[in-house]
C-alpha cells in the first residue's frame, strides 16, 4: 500500500518519511494501520483512500490502496 | 527609562527634506508596545480623515514589534501601516527577514514617513541617525541592482535594504515592500504608498544588540536557546522547517478547500502538477529570518521550461495556489516563474493572482475579449498569458492598467456581471484559504479592517480534536471546548475572538504567525515570559490579549472615520453559494448563520451590532477614549501635535 503522511504527520514516522510503501497481508481496519504506523489519531484531521475522503473509524484498506493522511490544516505565508 | 525597546522613533518629512527623532516613555510603550499598536496610534493621530492614500499627506509607518530582534525564533516581524490605496481603509502588512531586527539595533523602534520628495530618494539610517539621499539613478532599476548599489554607496555590504519595485514606483494599488529581496510586506499596497512619496528604499544598519535592551537578559537568552533546541522535536515546527508552506497544497486539495478557478471549486484536477512532491523537484534550499531556528522559507532554482533563480523567495503556498489552482495552471514551473516576476517587480502575489483569476473568469464569460486584453488569450490554465500580464500590471500598460487597480475597481470598469467575479473583501483579494471549509477564517476575512487576510485569526481545523497538539496548546488562552470546522455557533465565535486578539498581540510583539501556539512551538507562557524578561513588566496573558484588542480597535476606529460600516464586513456572494466540486461540493456558508455570527462577534468585541463601530464603553475600557471624537485621534495633524496626545490622557508622550 502506498502511504503519504502529509504535514507534520511524517514527524511520527521513525525515518521521518512523507511517502513510503507498507505491505498489508490482508484487508485491515484503517485504525489498525494507523496504530502500526505510530501516528497519533488525534493529529489526523483527514484520511483519504484512493483520493476519496473516508471516515477514520469505519474505513478498511488493502495492499493495493493509496492512503493519504493529513493533520489539521492551518494558514500559509504569503 | 524603557526596557525591551529603544524608546525612540524617527520622523522623516520628505517634503521638507528633514529628519528628527522623538522619544516616548515606558508607560506609553506598555499601552502601545510596538508593531501594529504603535503604528496605529500614530496613523490615527497624524492622518486626517479622507486623506489621499497616494498623496503626500498619507503617513507611512514602519514599526518593529516589541520583541523584534530578540534572540527568540520568529521574533523578526515589523509592520508597514498607512491608509491603503487598495481598500481606502486601514492598510497594514507585516514581514519578517532582517530589516526589522536591524532597525531595532540601529536604536529605533519605528520610522514615520510623511510628505513627498520632489525627486526619488532613499533613506540611509545608521545607529539613530538618518540621511535622505539621491535615488534618481536607482528609480526604475531591478531590486537586486538597487540593493547592490546602495550597499556600495554606503560602503557596507551588511546594510539591510527595504525597498519597493517597479510596481511601487508606478502606483499599482497592491504593490509591496521587500527586504533583503526575500521577505515581503505584501498586502494592502504599502509599496504604492512608499512609491508615492518618491522613496525607493530605506537602508538600515545598527550596532546594538537587543539583549542589551532587555530588563532580564539572562532569562531572555535562556528562553531563546530552549526554543531553538526544541524546533526539531516539535511536530509542527519540524513540519514548517522541513516542508514549509508548499507542504500545504495536497492537504488543501484533499480536504476540498484548495481555491480553484477563482474560488468556484475546492479541488484541482491537476493538483499533482503543483503538489509538494513536484515542488521538491524544484527546491534549491531553505532560508531563515533573523535568528529563527524554524527556517521555513523555501527557495527554488531551475532552468527547464522556464528559468527561475533563487534571488527571491518562494513560491510559498499562497503563490502556488494563487497562480496554480486558482488560475487553473497545472505547471509548478510556470507558477514559480509568475511568483518570481511578482517579487522582482514588487507586486503582492495574493492580489496579483486573485486579480488575474478574476480577469480569467471575465474572459471565460465573454465580458472581455482579446480586443480588451491587448490580444492576450486569458483562458483559465493559460500560463503564458499570466506571465505576459504580470509585467504589464507592474508597468500599468494596456490592460495591465485595468488590473493594476485590483479586482474591485477592475470589475467596476468592466461592468456587467464582473463584480460578482471579484473575490475581495473591502477591495483586497482573498488569500488562498477557502472559508466554505473553515468558516471562522471567513469571519476573519469579513471583519478584518485591512480586508481579506488569513493571518488575523485562528484556522478552524486546529480546534476540532481536543487531544491534538495545537488544541492542547491554547488551553492557556481559555480555549477548552472543541468545535467543528463548519460550525458558526457561539463557541466558534468565542474561539475566533480569542484568536484575533492573540494574533493581533503577535503583530504588536513582532512574533511570526508561525511561532506561537497554536501554529507552532512557542507556548503561551513562553510569550509572557519573553515580554516580562524584555520589559520588566508584570504582564499576564490577559494583558497581552488586551494589547492585541487595543490594536484591532484602533484599526477599526480608523475605518469608521473613513466611512466603513457593518455593510463592509461582508464576504463575496460566491462564498454563500455551493462549492462546485471536491469533498465539500455543495457546501455554502448560510447567509443568515453568518450574519448571526457577525452580530455575536460584535457583541463580544463591544461593538455596535448595527454600525460595526466600537462603543464608547469598549474604547474607554481599552484606554482609547481619545479616539472617540470620530475625527482625529491623539492630537496629531488636526489637534496640534503632542499636546493633543497628552490632553487625551495618553501617558508619556515626550
Amino acid at each position: 500500500m502506498k502511504v503519504h503522511l502529509g504535514g507534520h504527520l511524517a514527524f511520527y514516522d521513525p525515518a521521518k518519511r512523507s511517502w513510503f510503501e507498507l505491505h498489508l497481508e490482508e484487508e485491515a481496519a484503517l485504525t489498525d494501520v494507523i496504530r502500526e504506523l505510530g501516528v497519533p489519531e488525534a493529529e489526523i484531521a483527514l484520511a483519504a483512500v484512493n483520493r476519496t475522503v473516508v471516515s477514520l473509524a469505519d474505513a478498511r484498506v488493502t495492499d493495493t490502496d493509496r492512503l493519504d493522511l493529513y493533520p489539521p490544516i492551518s494558514g500559509g505565508a504569503g | 527609562m524603557t526596557f525591551g525597546t529603544n524608546g525612540t522613533i524617527l520622523r522623516v518629512d520628505l517634503t521638507a527634506g528633514t529628519v528628527a527623532t522623538e522619544s516616548f516613555d515606558d508607560a506609553f510603550y506598555r499601552r502601545y508596545p510596538g508593531g501594529k499598536a504603535l503604528a496605529a496610534y500614530h496613523l490615527l493621530g497624524e492622518l486626517r480623515p479622507g486623506g489621499d492614500p497616494l498623496g503626500p499627506e498619507n503617513v507611512l509607518i514602519l514599526a518593529t514589534g516589541l520583541l523584534t530582534g530578540a534572540p527568540i525564533s520568529t521574533a523578526t516581524r515589523f509592520n508597514a501601516i498607512a491608509r491603503s490605496p487598495l481598500t481606502g481603509g486601514f492598510g497594514e502588512s507585516e514581514a519578517g527577514g532582517y530589516w526589522g531586527p536591524e532597525l531595532k539595533m540601529a536604536g529605533l523602534d519605528a520610522i514615520i514617513v510623511t510628505g513627498r520628495s520632489p525627486d526619488p530618494v532613499y533613506l540611509a539610517v545608521r545607529d539613530g541617525t538618518a540621511q535622505i539621499r539621491d535615488a534618481r539613478h536607482l528609480w526604475g532599476q531591478d531590486p537586486l541592482a538597487v540593493q547592490a548599489a546602495i550597499r556600495e554607496e554606503l560602503g557596507d555590504r551588511l546594510v539591510r535594504v527595504l525597498q519597493i519595485g517597479r510596481a511601487g514606483e508606478r502606483g499599482v494599488r497592491y504593490a509591496m515592500l521587500m527586504n533583503e529581496l526575500r521577505h515581503y510586506n505584501g498586502r494592502t499596497g504599502m509599496g504604492a504608498v512608499m512609491g508615492s512619496k518618491s522613496l525607493r528604499a530605506v537602508a538600515v544598519r545598527g550596532s546594538r544588540r537587543y539583549i542589551d535592551l532587555a530588563h532580564d537578559p539572562a532569562t531572555l537568552a535562556e528562553l531563546g536557546k530552549r526554543l531553538a533546541k526544541a524546533v526539531p522535536g516539535h511536530p509542527q515546527a519540524w513540519d514548517l522547517r522541513t516542508k514549509g508552506t508548499p507542504g500545504l497544497t495536497d492537504a488543501m486539495n484533499a480536504g476540498g478547500i484548495l481555491p480553484t478557478r477563482n474560488f468556484r471549486q475546492g479541488a484541482f484536477e491537476r493538483v499533482d502538477e503543483i503538489s509538494y512532491a513536484t515542488y521538491l523537484g524544484l527546491r534549491s534550499g531553505t532560508r531563515s529570518c533573523y535568528a529563527c531556528a524554524v527556517r521555513c522559507k523555501p527557495e527554488t532554482a531551475f532552468s527547464d521550461r522556464y528559468t527561475v533563480t533563487d534571488t527571491y523567495d518562494g513560491p510559498e503556498y499562497e503563490a502556488i495556489a494563487g497562480f496554480g489552482s486558482d488560475c487553473a495552471i497545472g505547471d509548478l514551473q510556470a507558477v514559480a516563474r509568475a511568483n518570481e516576476l511578482c517579487n522582482e517587480l514588487g507586486l503582492d502575489v495574493i492580489s496579483a493572482a486573485g486579480t488575474i483569476a478574476f480577469a480569467m473568469e471575465c474572459f471565460e464569460h465573454g465580458l472581455i475579449g482579446p480586443g480588451d486584453t491587448d490580444g492576450v488569450d486569458l483562458r483559465f490554465g493559460n500560463a503564458d498569458a499570466v506571465l505576459e500580464l504580470i509585467p504589464r500590471i507592474a508597468d500599468r500598460s494596456g490592460f495591465g492598467e485595468v488590473l493594476a487597480q485590483g479586482s474591485r475597481r477592475a470589475a467596476e470598469a468592466i461592468g456587467g456581471d464582473a463584480p460578482s467575479f471579484a473575490m475581495h473583501v473591502k477591495g483586497q483579494e482573498l488569500p488562498m484559504h477557502e472559508p466554505r471549509g473553515k468558516v471562522g477564517v471567513g469571519l476573519g476575512y469579513a471583519t478584518n479592517e485591512a480586508g481579506a487576510d488569513h493571518l488575523v485569526g485562528f484556522h478552524d481545523p486546529l480546534f476540532v480534536n481536543p487531544e491534538s497538539v495545537p488544541f492542547r496548546s491554547v488551553a492557556d488562552l481559555g480555549i477548552t471546548e472543541p468545535v467543528g470546522v463548519l460550525d458558526l455557533g457561539q463557541r466558534k465565535v468565542g474561539i475566533w475572538y480569542t484568536g484575533e486578539r492573540w494574533n493581533s498581540a503577535e503583530k504588536v510583539l513582532g512574533l511570526c504567525f508561525f511561532g506561537p501556539a497554536p501554529r507552532s512551538l512557542i507556548q503561551v507562557a513562553d510569550v509572557v515570559t519573553a515580554v516580562r524578561a524584555a520589559t520588566g513588566w508584570d504582564v499576564s496573558t490577559e494583558e497581552l490579549l488586551e494589547v492585541g484588542e487595543r490594536a484591532v480597535n484602533m484599526a477599526r476606529v480608523f475605518n469608521v472615520r473613513e466611512g466603513f460600516t457593518r455593510a463592509d464586513d461582508r464576504l463575496p456572494d460566491r462564498l454563500h453559494a455551493p462549492l462546485e466540486n471536491g469533498p465539500l461540493a455543495g457546501t455554502a456558508i448560510a447567509r443568515d448563520d453568518f450574519e448571526t455570527a457577525l452580530t455575536n462577534l460584535y457583541r463580544l468585541k463591544g461593538w455596535d451590532p448595527v454600525t460595526g463601530a466600537p462603543t464608547a464603553a469598549r474604547l474607554r475600557a481599552l484606554g482609547l477614549e481619545w479616539t472617540a471624537d470620530g475625527t482625529t485621534a491623539g492630537g496629531g495633524v488636526a489637534a496640534g501635535g503632542g499636546a493633543g496626545v497628552a490632553a487625551g490622557g495618553v501617558p508619556g508622550h515626550g
